[in-house]
């Protein structure tokens, strides 16, 4: 399939004609036609790194985006080996502006204000209007034919903000892991804008070739707007523009509707940065010489061995009192540290991960010298468990951090953060279940699709069979159950999860007594239980291919029907049924409730009866001597009776009457 | 304590039943005794034709120990039914001691009522089998019945229905 051309949602796929600079973080894009010969393209995302498709959802819905490339469609295709999410783009404009290692002519400032502020302006107006977030302005991502007003690229097929450079986002984004950076806020993409701005009106990306901890670093010492834009000199609405977009303070960054007219619509304000207390000396976290609380935050997130080491020795604490002059601070850090020894060993990873919360209320979660925003955790979790690497959050880590109900607790640090506390307490206590739990349709693989919606299912029993949709799935399972291993199920834990998610949890029992069933046939049945109600419910069409597979494993079942005649009659109508696809019938062949429990209780009265029957059987044969005594008894009675008609009769006779 | 004295109880009546049974025996055979007696001294011939012809009776009185004694009754009856020709012969011949004599000793004198005594003695047994044989006819068409019944339920439902309880999960084959 991946060497021919293949179809998505109505859109002809072609492999051979990749699309270079088009999609984010090297996504593969193919060129793509539709059905009325309209250009397009595709781009293939990766489920590891799974799409946004709540927003693609939402964005597919509208006719009217303003300077937004629209998708076109969407679908889950076969490629590689392996289910995956495909977006049908429109063909963009033109080239990127300006591609990360590119330098170019600067744009003039009439250029950059009417051709890309305003139209980004425009953009972000209408996501916000939405609800939504882009999460990936920046200069490669925008396109332009000629002169024109630029067209903002693809925001979809990576978890937000994924495909970002550190530059382009803010301190707290630019520190999590790119899959964790979370949707953000409007604000986020301002910023974002904000340097968009200076690249282009500089000619280069700024703080090029450098990695993001010198990025980070950067932005922590100088602020953005000088790390940013450095030594060079930017037109001056363009200054004015820009610190506005890079304010530390996201309140103070300028709204959509003002870039959309701007500068006839921007409002004076005063953005003042403010004062950044420094400590009288340095104090050393790993390789990181900090001078301030928000450094030391970051510091301590990223180095947390030594950050451990040096809450345990209580330098952080005295550093903070004497060297930064914040006494306040520093009680604040005893209140999280508790009592002292803090030598002993004991795990303060939850504490450390407070504490940095409580030095820098905009920081991110900080766990185990990684960061994610909270609601960044679901592509965090598909990261770890479909492509664990060492740049990702290791499993321990991402175990530790469910099971310790670490995100609820980093929450109830007062703070700026945008998060519900009593929210994210209720929905960590969920993900925890979930993933503890063992039962089939449950635990990690459950986490995983509840989080990533995108996410085709990924059982290895479909083998990249496209399965997006519950209806797909039912049809992926029918195009591969003949190529089943004799005593496989269809219904694995990956499969099982994908069901459970899809159904909002209404299959949850059906599921679960799968993988509880006593024997293989029992569990087979529980099986076509699961994949009948399924079927019903979607409408699905026969899956005659499915049922046979279903009806030869559960066969051995229905030896439990205890009528002979009812099973020797469900054993003869199996395999027609079978051939039917109709899973329904095939369920009520093996557990129809109703004959199900008038079978139980025939069987019940039945073994009642026998039993009886024995007992009697045995009465009788035991009771020779009682009808033995009874005969004598009779008999003597029979005999004295005959003796008093005989005597009756001879008085009788001898008296002549 | 009070099981125990029960039982004590229960015993000692069933042990002082069977002197009073013993005793009602005695009673009844001296009461026969006594009424040949007397008959022997108010009507000579007659007492002395009952004494002799009653003499059967007397010994299954004695030997029938069981209960309600229904042989020694059927034997009686039977007896006194074999007797009474002799007996109105008697009477009607004079009621003498030489018309005992030789009503005594005739065909249907004293081998009548001996005879008559001893098919009293055998029809108790033969009846017995006679209802043993219905009794065993019945019990044998009765447990036809319930093992047809039995094999119309292993037929239906296997041989699990006819199982102990501890199978009672695993249901036979088809087969």
């Amino acid at each position: 399939m991946a060497n021919g051309r293949f179809e998505v949602a109505g859109f002809t796929v072609d492999p051979q004609a990749p699309v270079a600079g088009f999609a984010p973080a090297g996504l593969p894009s193919f060129r793509a036609t539709g059905a009325d010969g309209r250009q397009a393209v595709a781009v293939l995302c990766r489920n590891e790194h799974p799409a946004r498709l709540r927003m693609l959802l939402r964005l597919l819905e509208e006719s009217d985006l303003p300077a937004l490339l629209r998708p076109l469609a969407q679908g889950v295709t076969g490629w590689g080996g392996s289910a995956v999410r495909a977006v049908i783009y429109e063909a963009p404009p033109g080239p990127a502006l300006l591609r990360p290692a590119q330098r170019s002519e600067p744009m003039r400032e009439g250029d950059l204000v009417q051709n890309v502020v305003r139209p980004i302006g425009r953009a972000l107006l209408a996501l916000a209007d939405l609800g939504l977030t882009h999460r990936g302005i920046r200069p490669d991502n925008l396109f332009r034919s000629g002169s024109g007003p630029v067209v903002l690229g693809d925001g979809v097929c990576t978890p937000p903000a994924f495909a970002q450079p550190a530059v382009f986002e803010d301190v707290a984004s630019a520190a999590c892991l790119p899959t964790g950076r979370g949707d953000g806020t409007l604000a986020d993409d301002l910023y974002a804008l904000g340097v968009t701005l200076v690249a282009l009106a500089t000619g280069e990306w700024p703080l090029a070739g450098r990695d993001d901890a010198s990025v980070i670093r950067a932005k922590l010492e100088q602020g953005s707007l000088a790390a940013v834009v450095g030594e060079n000199r930017l037109p001056g609405g363009i200054a004015t523009l820009a610190r506005g977009l890079l304010a530390e303070d996201p309140e103070r960054r300028p709204q959509p509707a003002e870039l959309a007219g701007w500068p006839g619509t921007a409002r004076t304000r005063v953005v003042s940065a403010r004062p950044l207390v420094r400590a009288s000396r340095t104090l050393r976290i790993g390789p990181d010489e900090v001078r301030d609380a928000r450094s030391l935050a970051y510091a301590l997130g990223r180095h947390w061995q030594a950050g451990i080491e040096a809450l345990r020795s209580g330098s952080v604490t005295v550093w903070i009192e004497r060297a930064l002059g914040q006494p306040q601070l520093a009680n604040r850090v005893r209140e999280l540290l508790g009592p002292a020894p803090w030598d002993d060993g004991a795990p303060i990873d939850g504490t450390l991960s407070r504490l940095i919360a409580a030095l820098d209320p905009q920081a991110p979660l900080f766990w185990k010298g990684h960061a994610l925003m909270p609601d960044g955790l679901g592509a965090v979790l598909a990261e770890t468990l479909l492509a664990p690497s060492s740049s990702g959050l290791p499993l321990a880590a991402l175990d530790s951090l469910l099971s310790d109900s670490v995100i609820p607790r980093w929450a109830t640090v007062p703070g700026d953060r945008r998060a519900d506390p009593t929210a994210l307490d209720r929905s960590a206590r969920q993900h925890r279940l979930v993933w503890r739990n063992q039962a089939l349709g449950s635990g990690p693989e459950r986490l995983l699709y509840a989080l990533n919606p995108a996410l085709p299912c990924l059982s290895p029993l479909l083998a990249g069979e496209p399965a997006g949709t519950v209806p797909a799935l039912l049809a992926a399972l029918e195009r591969r159950a003949a190529q089943l291993p004799g005593d496989t199920l269809p219904l694995d834990r990956h499969l099982a999860a994908f069901l459970a998610v899809q159904m909002d949890g209404r299959l949850d029992e059906a599921i679960a007594a799968v993988g509880n069933a006593r024997t293989a046939a029992d569990a087979a049945v529980a099986t076509i239980a699961v994949l009948a109600h399924v079927q019903r419910v979607h409408r699905s069409g026969p899956l005659p291919a499915l049922a046979g597979v279903l009806a030869a494993r559960a066969e051995p079942a229905l030896q439990e029907w205890r009528e002979k005649t009812r099973r020797e009659k469900a054993a003869a109508e199996l395999r027609s049924v079978a051939a039917s696809g109709d899973l329904g019938r095939l369920y009520a062949l093996f557990a129809d409730p109703d004959a199900k429990a008038r079978d139980s209780l025939g069987f019940a009265q039945a073994r009642r009866e026998a039993r009886e029957a024995a007992q009697a059987i045995a009465m009788i044969r035991n009771g020779q001597a009682a009808r033995e005594e009874e005969a004598r008894r009779v008999g003597a009675r029979i005999a004295h009776g005959a003796g008093l008609i005989v005597l009756a009769l001879t008085l009788l006779s001898i008296s002549g009457l | 304590m009070a099981r125990s004295s029960a039982l004590t109880s229960d015993s000692g009546k069933g042990k002082g039943r069977k002197p009073q049974e013993s005793g009602r025996g005695s009673l009844g055979f001296w009461a026969l005794g006594v009424a040949t007696g007397a008959l022997i001294g108010v009507a000579l011939p007659t007492g002395l034709l009952l004494a002799l012809g009653l003499a059967p009776s007397a010994l299954a009185l004695l030997a029938d120990a069981s209960r309600g004694r229904w042989t020694a009754r059927t034997v009686l009856v039977f007896n006194l039914a074999g007797l009474a020709p002799a007996l109105r012969s008697l009477w009607m011949e004079g009621h003498t001691l030489g018309a005992l004599a030789g009503v005594a000793f005739r065909f249907d004198g004293l081998p009548l009522a001996y005879a008559a005594a001893a098919f009293g003695a055998a029809l108790p047994l033969v009846a017995s089998w006679a209802v043993l044989a219905v009794l065993e006819a019945r019990a044998a068409l009765q447990v036809a019945q319930l093992e047809q019944r039995r094999a119309a339920l292993r037929e239906t439902w296997g041989d699990a229905v006819d199982e102990p309880a501890s199978g009672q999960g695993q249901p036979q084959g088809s087969s």
